[in-house]
């Protein structure tokens, strides 16, 4: 039976046995299982590429099952690269899965694409996006770029064969963290699967020399009226990316993350933080001999936007009202980097 | 006449596909500036893409009248 597995693609002029035999060499890190990342691996797996590792911690929600198809109501307790792995290994037992239910960053980036042929970046966090272009373009690794919001997709592919390749950073220089996401404002589930195949479908032409990459190019489509665009791309990124790469966490300033810290956490860095306390004027204590008084009473969130110097903590007295300023002071301007003291002065 | 396509989140801020500028011919940093003051919320897609006649256009570079010309906004769906 295994025999004529892969019949009709060694049947192909641009395949062939010896194409086949590439896919059957090759390592695939797929890096998020959702949208794009759950529609490309079943069918990288049915090409036959002999190892694929599906790196993903999410589990699948009801409202994902409108593209991401290979999963199911039964599905719903695994995580979505346990579910995934179990689906491809019963498609194509011949070939190796490995399961990693994490979410990428910098502390795991390395151990995740180890011996990785190529590379599908296929998660919905920009930071991400930036974490594994960087890193992929440092190490030399070639990465198939996919993205998506409502009714429009991107493709491309960063060869990253040295430091005058192509990546991401020469389309879009700095993550842009105001951009809305899919869960913000829907998107076709059609689209997914569209711009997940294209991804699946870049990586198995680069890996058997098929026909031509999109290698320097960025491929748009627009599924509301079928257009497509080619775009050549250009080196226009002048910075070190290995620099670039020392520099930055890649978390996101958002307020889904942290926008709370623990009073050790702010004593061990304290010179890093402005600290200011939102204690009305009857309750007002200071933690140390550097504190601003800004009482909430008073405060005007925008303008206190503009006044913020760096980073800042904000305090009072169980962490509540603190906690409520900076969700606003975020909600108005998502990239400053603000954070309420966790249980305020309860723990002095 | 400059003819612009707008890709994205930018079709949305600017409420069209696809809209002139009348000026035969404006730099692409001259470009940017006047979206950005047109339209407020050009602020949410800096780093924008420009492309011109399908290839990526750097700030310096000189539209002219018939060039076809792309706003590509960065998305980070997946």
């Amino acid at each position: 039976m295994e025999r004529n597995r892969y019949i009709r693609h060694t049947l192909l002029d641009q395949i062939g046995e010896n194409g086949q035999k590439k896919l059957s060499a090759a390592h695939i890190v797929l890096i998020g299982c959702g949208g794009l990342g759950s529609i490309a691996a079943p069918y990288l797996a049915g090409a036959g590429v002999g190892k694929i590792t599906l790196v993903d911690a999410d589990k699948p929600h009801v409202s994902n099952l409108h593209r991401q198809v290979f999963f199911d109501v039964s599905s719903m307790t695994q995580t979505k690269s346990q579910a995934l792995a179990d689906h491809i290994k019963i498609l194509n037992p011949t070939i190796e899965v490995i399961v990693k239910e994490q979410m990428a960053s910098k502390k795991n980036i390395e151990e995740i694409i180890k011996g990785a042929t190529v590379v599908l970046e296929c998660t919905d966090n920009i930071q991400t996006k930036y974490l594994v272009n960087d890193y992929c373009h440092i190490h030399n690794i070639p990465l198939v770029y996919g993205a998506i919001y409502k009714y429009d997709g991107y493709v491309s592919l960063f060869a990253n064969v040295g430091k005058e390749s192509i990546h991401l950073r020469d389309i879009f220089g700095t993550p842009n963290e105001d951009i809305p996401t899919c869960s913000e404002v829907g998107v076709m589930g059609t689209l997914a699967g569209l711009i997940g195949l294209m991804q699946a479908n870049e990586a198995i032409k680069y890996i058997t020399d098929a026909g031509q990459v999109l290698i320097d190019q960025l491929l748009t489509y627009n599924i509301l009226d079928n257009t497509q665009m080619k775009l050549k791309l250009k080196k226009s990124y002048k910075n070190d990316i290995s620099a670039i790469y020392q520099v930055s966490s890649y978390q996101s300033k958002s307020m889904c993350d942290i926008t709370e810290i623990t009073l050790e956490e702010l004593q061990s860095e304290r010179s890093k933080y402005d600290l200011i306390s939102i204690l009305e004027d009857y309750e007002h204590k200071d933690i140390d001999n550097n504190v601003k008084h800004v009482p909430l009473s008073t405060i005007h969130p925008e303008e206190l936007v503009e006044d913020l110097e760096g980073p800042t903590v904000f305090y009072c007295m169980t962490g509540k009202r603190s906690i409520g300023l900076v969700r606003m002071i975020r909600e108005i301007d998502s990239s400053v980097e603000v954070y309420s003291l966790k249980n305020g002065l309860k723990k002095l | 006449m400059i003819n612009i396509k707008y890709f994205g989140i930018a079709k949305e801020i600017v409420g069209n596909d696809v809209a002139f500028i009348e000026s035969s011919t404006i730099s692409v940093a001259d470009l940017r500036q006047r979206m950005n003051e047109q339209y407020k919320a050009f602020k949410q897609i800096k780093g924008y893409m420009v492309a011109v006649n399908q290839e990526y256009a750097i700030d310096s570079q000189i539209i002219n009248a018939d060039d076809e010309v792309a706003i590509i906004p960065p998305v980070s769906g997946g």
